[in-house]
Order: structure tokens, then sequence, then C-alpha cells
């Protein structure tokens, strides 16, 4: 074993840097617990970077899942008072379509009743007024305070507020072992991105790795269901609706259309997959997502799709239960192993949503108070997150309103999303990262139309001079982020999307050649 | 005079073709949708880059490319072709190093080294060849060159004995400025002479100084050779992504040329389909303000530049059609269900190692002097030829021969046509 092999104690290891774990992170650390986070990627990597961008009213769940739906409707008000920043309030439908049952829409109504989700429904013509792309055979539609909301933006606020709150958040840094000593688990060995192990000891470790859970309970040899539901979404370069759109159905499959900032994301699937890092996207899934988008937005084909990518969900599933995926309940399940194994010093969190993270959190960092025998209170569903103190929600023409204000005192890097170069400054500044993929997550560069095909080259510029990184590194990042794009738009390239992969790999291999640069040394 | 050959497609592959055939005194009319690659890429006249090494004598490589890949288009052309072509290409418009018979090793904008066949005098300075001491220059407020970066990358590359970032902040009225308003800033003597006195007091010990390739459209030689007498060094033009300063340059000279020839060019005429019998094309149809027209010609040469430009499309399906005159497209293999999708959360990619995209080689087989054939080989039309991009097989942004296959092709078919409508 290595001799300087560093190590670190603390009341709280989180491990699992998605929304759940950033959220007990914060919370633990609020309650003024000392909190170590370790993720093994990136923060947001795993589904949290890979969902559907849906602030849920709840309205989904009203008939198959009633305390799911009564969850998402009291979380949906909680983080709109604290996270205001991070969602856009871009309100909800629920149409009948043509193939749809529009009886169905008095179940809806009356489960909306029950559970708390706020609901009105309108006529088809003031729908159609609304959203005028909106397929126009729609027999029924209802509003309700569904929303836009970016999941990277929230957890990095989430991460500075828990930061604020002396939590340390280690990312790249991945759980090889738990220490375990007759059926008690004591803290982690973690290896981080040069091969350096640290030995974290803890009073309780909380494992909320979401679709990986399984495997850590199974570090501790406990056995925790964790049924790996995978989803996919094609990103649109329109933004076709300003609505969030879902089908007045039984949830199914490709039936909710988010408008994300300028695109629009359909979505989704649900198929068991084997191992939450091994998935494909095939091309009869792209097929059945656009014909689904079709259903709602009639000529919804003709507009181009971008990227696609996959999320796996974290589905729990009891042990001797046996469903499909799809019917698997969508509330989270907290596992006391004490009581469930007999294996002390370990919690599980898992299932859940995006939208409930912050009551996932609380209930599991009240579970850890119980656990170590402290009585502190959670406050996190009071306090505001950094960025949101103005309780002002995003809008779409924030970006533009900003760009013209210092249009001509400000360089754009990005065209596409409209990011200018002191933002990218900026967010150097506050992040640890040169990384130009981690800095598409922050800011969004290359997600448009040219998938970074221009802007690329821009950041990394930029980036290379502010920080006065060397060129091995510069040169690495530009390669590793033109490969990850390509591969999300591989599943697409057809038509206009595959002129567009043409024109970016002649300004790749034919004008920068980036792949011989430094091949001399 | 008779029917013209009409010409579909305004790139460097249909300009190439119909200037030829101009030349000989016969009549062409272009017709295109709008202007092509030229607008876009540098021109840097690739004949082969790397195979996959790298290439250091082309035309020698075209000639081992054609033995182990008898459909790629070269292998129907022959290095003597591509050869006559540049040679002509470079003649004609002037204002070209090379070809030799070695590549030239140019600086890319990220810092790299990329060989070509032949470039325009104001870029070919830039030539690795022999090691230097180069500046390359920051323009401040133009955002696709970051001379930082290049220079640290290119001193890596080890072609250099040094290389520096030298920065010039001479006001442009903006701090976004296109490289189309520098081309034009470059004209004005003013700036020229603000930007070399911001440039003299960095330039101790550099032997070579690279600026942005934005130094003006008819006037850029005269430019370059003002800023080599004042700075007292060799300058040089570095390529930039879109829009290309000196591509439209030799545009534009390509065209006049043209012109001067009796050649007609419409652009903004876009070809929607054709009328043909079974052997031949008897006419095609031209989407005109207020209605479509039909232009009849005495042969057609399909220049519609491929996938990137719309000259060949691919469905959603993954087949890869021909708008016009729906032309048997070999297809390239069908990916198997599976598409790979990033693994969260580490990822790596190394582009040199991934495999090019199979529909992007989709394209045109032709036979000997140029016709699209089927299947079987039966040629399509009597009197229909296909040149440039699209042509398939090449990887040409792999193995840098774009420009070489366009030019080879054009030239080619010029003669193909020339020699029939003389029998
Ligand atoms: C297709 C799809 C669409 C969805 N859409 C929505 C939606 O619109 N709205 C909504 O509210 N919810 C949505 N969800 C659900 C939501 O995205 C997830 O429930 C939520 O993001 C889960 O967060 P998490 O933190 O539990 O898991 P993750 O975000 O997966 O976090 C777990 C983390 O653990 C890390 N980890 C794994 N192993 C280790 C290890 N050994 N060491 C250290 N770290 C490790 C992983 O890298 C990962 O980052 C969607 C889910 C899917 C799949
Ligand atoms: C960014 C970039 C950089 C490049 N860099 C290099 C380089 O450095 N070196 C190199 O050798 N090559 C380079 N290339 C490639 C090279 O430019 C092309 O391979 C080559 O020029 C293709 O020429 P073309 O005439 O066949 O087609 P294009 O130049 O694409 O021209 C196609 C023409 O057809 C017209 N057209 C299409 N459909 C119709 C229709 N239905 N009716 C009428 N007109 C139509 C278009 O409007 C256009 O005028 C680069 C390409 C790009 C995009």
């Amino acid at each position: 074993m290595s001799g300087q092999q560093a190590s670190i104690s603390c009341d709280v290891l989180c491990i699992g840097g998605g929304s759940t774990g950033v959220g007990i992170a914060r919370d633990a650390a609020m309650r003024g617990l000392s909190t170590v986070l370790v993720e093994r990627g990136d923060l947001a990597t795993g589904t949290t970077g890979r969902f559907h961008g849906l602030l849920h009213s709840g309205g989904r769940y009203v008939v198959k899942d009633p305390a799911a739906a009564r969850e998402c409707a009291e979380e949906n008000i909680v983080l709109r008072r604290i996270a205001a920043d991070c969602i856009e309030d871009t309100g909800g439908l629920f149409v009948a379509t043509p193939a749809d049952d529009p009886a169905y829409g008095d179940r809806f109504l009356a489960g909306c009743r029950a559970s708390g989700v706020p609901v009105e429904e309108i006529t088809v013509g003031e729908a159609l007024r609304r959203e005028p792309r909106l397929n126009p055979g729609i027999r029924r539609a209802f509003l309700v305070p569904d929303a836009s909301v970016d999941s990277w933006k929230t957890v990095w606020a989430t991460v500075r507020s828990a930061q604020a709150h002396a939590a340390r958040i280690l990312a790249h840094h991945r759980v090889e072992s738990l220490l375990v000593t007759d059926r008690q688990v004591s803290g982690a060995l973690v290896v981080d991105r040069a091969g350096q192990r640290t030995r974290i000891e803890a009073r309780m470790v909380v494992n909320a790795t979401g679709a990986w859970a399984g495997k850590i309970a199974a570090m501790a040899g406990a056995r925790v269901n964790v049924r790996p539901g995978k989803g996919i979404m094609i990103a649109m370069n329109h933004r076709l609706v300003n609505t969030v759109l879902n089908r007045c159905t039984m949830p199914a499959d490709g039936d909710i259309l988010v408008p994300i900032r300028t695109v629009s994301v359909i979505g989704t699937t649900d198929v068991e997959v084997a191992d939450p890092d091994d998935w494909a996207i095939t091309a009869q899934e792209v097929q059945q997502m656009l014909q689904a988008g079709e259903m709602l937005v009639p000529g919804f084909r003709s507009a181009r799709a971008l990227r696609a990518w996959g999320g796996v969900r974290p589905l729990y599933q009891p042990e001797g239960e046996a469903t499909g995926s799809r019917d698997i309940t969508r509330t989270h399940t907290l596992l006391d192993h004490a009581s469930r194994d007999g294996i002390g010093g370990l919690l599980t969190i898992t299932g859940g949503k995006f939208c409930t993270y912050r009551l996932m959190a609380e209930q599991t960092v009240d579970a850890v108070c119980t656990a170590l025998g402290e009585n502190r209170a959670c406050r996190t569903a009071e306090e505001v997150l950094p960025d949101s103190t103005e309780h002002k929600h995003y809008w779409l023409g924030a970006r533009l309103a900003a760009r013209e204000a210092t249009r001509n005192s400000d360089q754009l890097v990005c065209e596409c999303e409209l990011v200018p170069r002191s933002r990218l400054l900026k967010v150097l500044e506050k992040h640890s990262t040169t990384d130009l993929d981690d800095l598409r997550r922050l800011l969004r560069i290359g997600m448009g139309p040219c998938q970074g095909g221009f802007c690329m080259l821009r950041a990394a510029g930029v980036v290379h001079e502010a920080v006065g990184a060397d060129a091995a590194t510069s040169v690495a990042s530009l390669r590793t982020f033109a490969a990850e794009r390509r591969k999300g738009v591989a599943p697409l390239l057809h038509g206009d999307q595959l002129r567009q992969a043409a024109l970016d790999e002649w300004i790749l291999h034919g004008v920068l050649d980036i792949d011989h640069a430094m091949a001399e040394s | 005079m008779g029917a013209p050959v009409v010409v579909i497609g305004a790139g460097l592959a249909g300009l190439t073709c119909a200037t030829r055939l101009a030349e000989q005194g016969l009549a062409v009319l272009v017709l295109a949708t709008g202007q092509g690659a030229t607008h876009l890429a540098p021109p840097l006249l690739d004949v082969l880059g790397y195979v996959p090494d790298r290439v250091e004598h082309p035309f020698a490589a075209v000639d081992e490319l054609a033995a182990a890949m008898p459909a790629h288009p070269y292998a129907r052309l022959g290095a003597a072709t591509v050869r006559t072509a540049l040679d002509w290409f470079t003649t004609t418009v002037g204002g070209f190093v090379g070809p030799g018979d070695r590549n030239l090793l140019l600086p890319t904008a990220v810092g790299g080294a990329r060989p070509t066949a032949a470039a325009p005098a104001t870029m070919a300075g830039g030539d690795l060849g022999r090691p230097r001491r180069v500046g390359l220059v920051e323009l401040s407020a133009l955002r696709d060159f970051h001379a930082g970066l290049a220079a640290d990358v290119l001193a890596r590359g080890g072609l250099v004995q040094e290389a520096a970032a030298l920065r010039v902040a001479t006001p442009t009225g903006g701090a976004d400025t296109s490289p189309m308003r520098y081309a034009q800033l470059f004209t004005e003597t003013e700036f020229i002479e603000a930007v070399v006195a911001e440039l003299r007091p960095q330039l101790s010990g550099l032997d070579a100084v690279g600026f942005p390739a934005v130094l003006g459209f008819d006037t850029a030689e005269r430019v370059w050779a003002r800023l080599q007498d004042s700075l007292g060094v060799e300058v040089f033009e570095i390529a930039l992504p879109p829009p290309s300063i000196p591509g439209i340059r030799f545009y534009r000279r390509l065209v006049a040329r043209l012109r001067a020839a009796g050649g007609r060019v419409e652009i903004g005429s876009p070809v929607r389909g054709a009328r043909t019998d079974q052997h031949k094309v008897i006419g095609v149809r031209v989407a005109t303000a207020g209605r479509d027209r039909e232009v009849a010609g005495s042969a057609y040469v399909l220049a519609t530049g491929g996938l990137r430009a719309g000259g060949l499309l691919a469905g959603e399906d993954g087949r890869v059609r021909e708008p016009i005159l729906d032309l048997p497209v070999p297809q390239p293999p069908q990916p198997t269900g599976d598409l790979p999708v990033p693994q969260p959360p580490q990822p790596t990619g190394d582009l040199a190692t991934s495999p090019v995209e199979p529909r992007l080689l989709a394209g045109l087989a032709v036979d000997d002097v140029g016709r699209p054939v089927d299947a079987d080989g039966r040629v399509c039309f009597d009197n229909l030829y296909a040149v440039g991009a699209t042509l398939g097989v090449a990887a040409s942004w792999r193995e840098l021969s774009g420009h070489g296959i366009a030019l080879a092709s054009g030239y080619q078919v010029a003669g193909s046509i020339m020699s029939r409508s003389q029998q």
C-alpha cells in the first residue's frame, strides 16, 4: 500500500454527485455536520446531467402514482422559491391527442385535485392560441404548473451553498471500496484521476449513487435491487413550443416535449438495461421519438434533430416483486441497512426524481441525525440558493438582453448559446476546471446547432490563455470535446444535421488538423 | 452558337470545368444555388496529406493510393491528370506557390502542421520545412484566432525554434469584428500603419510573422508585400475556420477569368429537376423568381458538391440520394442497430482513431470519362457528367484531397466534353 495515502475524517460521507448527493451534502452541512461528498466523474454527469429537464407539477403521476404526484406538487413550490434562477416558468399543458382517450381527462382532473396539483381545463382554442404548433386535432387541454429546470445550474448552486457551509466536494473521486469491520461501515477508500488514494472515515456513509446504488451497497455486503431503466431524449433545434407539453394519458413513451432554452427536447423511453454504464441508442428508438413528436406537433420531423442522449433511471425494486420498469413507483426509497440488513453506518437513497431532490435529501439527513443521535432541524426549504436570491426565474431572452448591453465591448464565443468571453472568464474563475466538456455543462457552450464546430476553438483559445494551460492539455481537451459532440450526433446523421457534421469534420480536420497537432513532439 | 454546356454548381469543381471549356471556346452556363465551399475553405490545393501517415510526395502517393483503392476517384484520374489540373489552375489564377514534388507543411489556427501541395503565396511562407523563430499575430477583436494557444502548440510540435504570440489591439469599432470586416480594414492605409506600429516593438529576434488570413480581398497580395516591407520579416497568412477570405479572393479571380472567356454564371439559380429521355438529359428545371424555367444544354455537369453542399441528401433511413436526377448512389454500409453514445462520466475520445462516419463517404460512381454509372457500370445518361465532391469513396477531410479531386475531376470532364464535341 502506498505510504502517502491521505486520510480525511468527517461526520457524513456522501457518495454520488448527482442531484440527490449534492442535496444531501448541502443539507448535512447546513445542519452543522462535517460533510464530504465524492463523485467518480464531474458533478452531474450521471442521470442528473442526462435527464429531460422537466420540473414536474405532479400531473404526470396523479392517476398512476398519487404519492409521487403529491411530492412533486409540494417540491415544485419549494424549488420555485429556493432555485428560481434555475427554472424557466413555462407552464405545462396536458393534451388529449386524437390517439388518446378524452375520458382519461376526467380521471386526470380528479387525480390532480386529490394530490394537490393545481390544474385548470382550458378550451382547445385557447390551447392552440397559446401554442400554435400544437396538433389542432387535440380534444382536451389542461394547464398545470410544469416548468423547465436546469439540472446543471441547480447542482452547481447547491454545491456552492454546501461549500459555503463548509462541505468538501470532491469530484473525480471514485469509491473503490467501503471500510467495513464487523458489519459496521466506517468510511470508504477513494481514488482520484491521478490514481491517488484517500481513506475517508465517516460516522455515517450515505450511498446516493442512483442507478449505481446496488454496486456500492454490494461493497458492504448488502443487496439493493436497482433496475436501471434507460430513457432516450432528442433535442430539436427550435423552440417548437414555449410550454411543456404532455400527453394526457397513462405515462408512456415519447409523450413529453420540454422547451429548454433555445431547443425543445422530446422524450422519453423506458427500457430495462443490464448495466447503468452500458447503453446504446438504437435507430429504431430515434424513429419512435420523432414519430411521437409528430403526434404533439405536426411537422416535428422536419425540424432538425440536434443531438440524442440517454439516461438511466434509478428504479428501486423491493425484493421479490416483479414488474415492468414503467410500473415501479417514482417515489424514492431510503434504506437503513442497520435495520434492514444488520449493517451499521450505511444508508442508501435511490429512486425518486430530480425535482424531489431536496425532499430526498431532507429525509436522508433526518435519518443520518437519528442514527447519530443528533437533533438538528432541516433548513433547506427556506434558505435560498446562491444566484436565486432575487427570486427571478430564468427567461429565454436573458442571454440576449445581456448580450445586447455589451455587444460592442464583449466578444461572443458561442453564437448558438450566446456565451460571451466575459462569462467564460467568470466561470473559469469560479470553477476549478479547464475541461471544455465541463464548461459545456456550465455554460452550454457547443450545445446549439453547430455542436461546437465553430466555438470549440474559440473556447479552447480563451481557456488556454486565461489559465496558462499547457499545449498538450488544451489539445487533448479539444479532441475529447470534439469526439464527445460527435457521439451525440451519431444517431441522428441525416438531412441538415449530416451536412452540419460534414462541415464540422472539415473544420476540425481540414482547417485545424487537430489530430496531428504536436505530432512531432 | 448552339446550346451551352450546363454546369450545375459554382464550387471549385464546377468553375474549373466551366473555365476550361470557355477557354476552349465552348458556350458555358453555370447555374448554382449559391456559392460553394470556396467561401468556406482556405484555397490550399491539397492532393494528398495523410494515407494515414503524413504524405511527403503527394503525386507519388496518388499513384500508390490508386493501386490500393480502385474505387477512389484518384484511381481513375491518375497522378498525371491531378498534376496537370493543379498546374493549369495555378497558372490561370496566379499567385500560388507549388505544386512541387513535396508537400508544404503549413501551421494551422490551432498550431498544428498541415500538409498541402500548393498554397497562395500569402500563405506558403508559413511552411515549417525549415526551423525558424515565428510570431503569431492575435487581432484583439477577431475571435477565431488565438495566438497564445496556436503558438504554444506550434512550439510543442518542435518544427519551429520558437513561437511567440504577438498582440494587436488596433481599434476596429467593436469587440467582435468579423473576418470580412477585418479584410476591409486591411485596405485602409491608416489601419495598416497602426498595426505595423503595434507590431514593430514585438518583433525582436523573430524571422517570420503569421497573420490570421484576413489581409483583404483583391488587394491582399499588395498588403502582404507591404507588411513584409514595413516589418522587415517574412509574413504569412494562417487559414481560419469559415468564412474564408483567401477562398473568396480566388473565387473572384476564377469567376472573372471564366467571364472573360465568355462563360456565364448565375448564382441564385437552384436546379430542381431534369427532363430526360432514355439516353440523354434534355433540359434542367431551374427555380427562378415567379416560375420554374427549363434550360437546355448540349451536355450537363453535376458539380453540386455532395452531402455537405446539398448535392446529395441523406434520409432518416440513412439512404443517400441525388435530388436532381435521382441518380443511383452506391450506398454506404448501413449502421447496425445500436449506435454508440457517450459513456458517463469520463469521456475519452480519440478522433484520430475514431472511424470515419460511413454515410459521409457516399457519392456517385462514374465511368472513365466522368459519367455517372449504375451498380452494373452502365452509363446513366450519355451527356451527363459528375465532378468534385459529388463523387464518393474518398474521405477527403481526413486524407486531405478535396481540392485535388475537385480540380482534377473538373479538368478531366472538360477534356471529355471537348473531345466529344469535336467528334
Ligand atoms: C430519461 C430520464 C428522464 C428524466 N426526466 C426527469 C425529469 O424531467 N424531471 C425529473 O424531475 N426527473 C427526471 N428524471 C429522473 C432524475 O433524472 C433522476 O431521478 C435523478 O437525476 C437522479 O439523481 P441521483 O443523484 O440520484 O443520481 P445520478 O445523477 O445518477 O447520480 C449518481 C452519481 O453517483 C456516481 N457514482 C456511481 N458510482 C460511484 C462510485 N463508485 N464512486 C463515486 N461516485 C459514483 C455517478 O457517477 C453519478 O454521478 C429522469 C430520468 C431519466 C433516466
Ligand atoms: C470548411 C471547409 C474547409 C475546407 N478546407 C479544404 C482545404 O483546406 N483543402 C482542400 O483541398 N479542400 C478543403 N475543403 C474541401 C473542398 O472545399 C471541397 O472538397 C471541394 O471544394 C468541393 O468542391 P465542389 O465544387 O465539388 O463543391 P462545392 O464547393 O461544395 O460547390 C457545390 C456547388 O453546388 C451548388 N449546388 C448544390 N445543389 C445545387 C442545385 N440543386 N442546383 C444548383 N446548384 C447547386 C452549390 O450552391 C455550390 O455552388 C474544405 C471544405 C470546407 C467546407
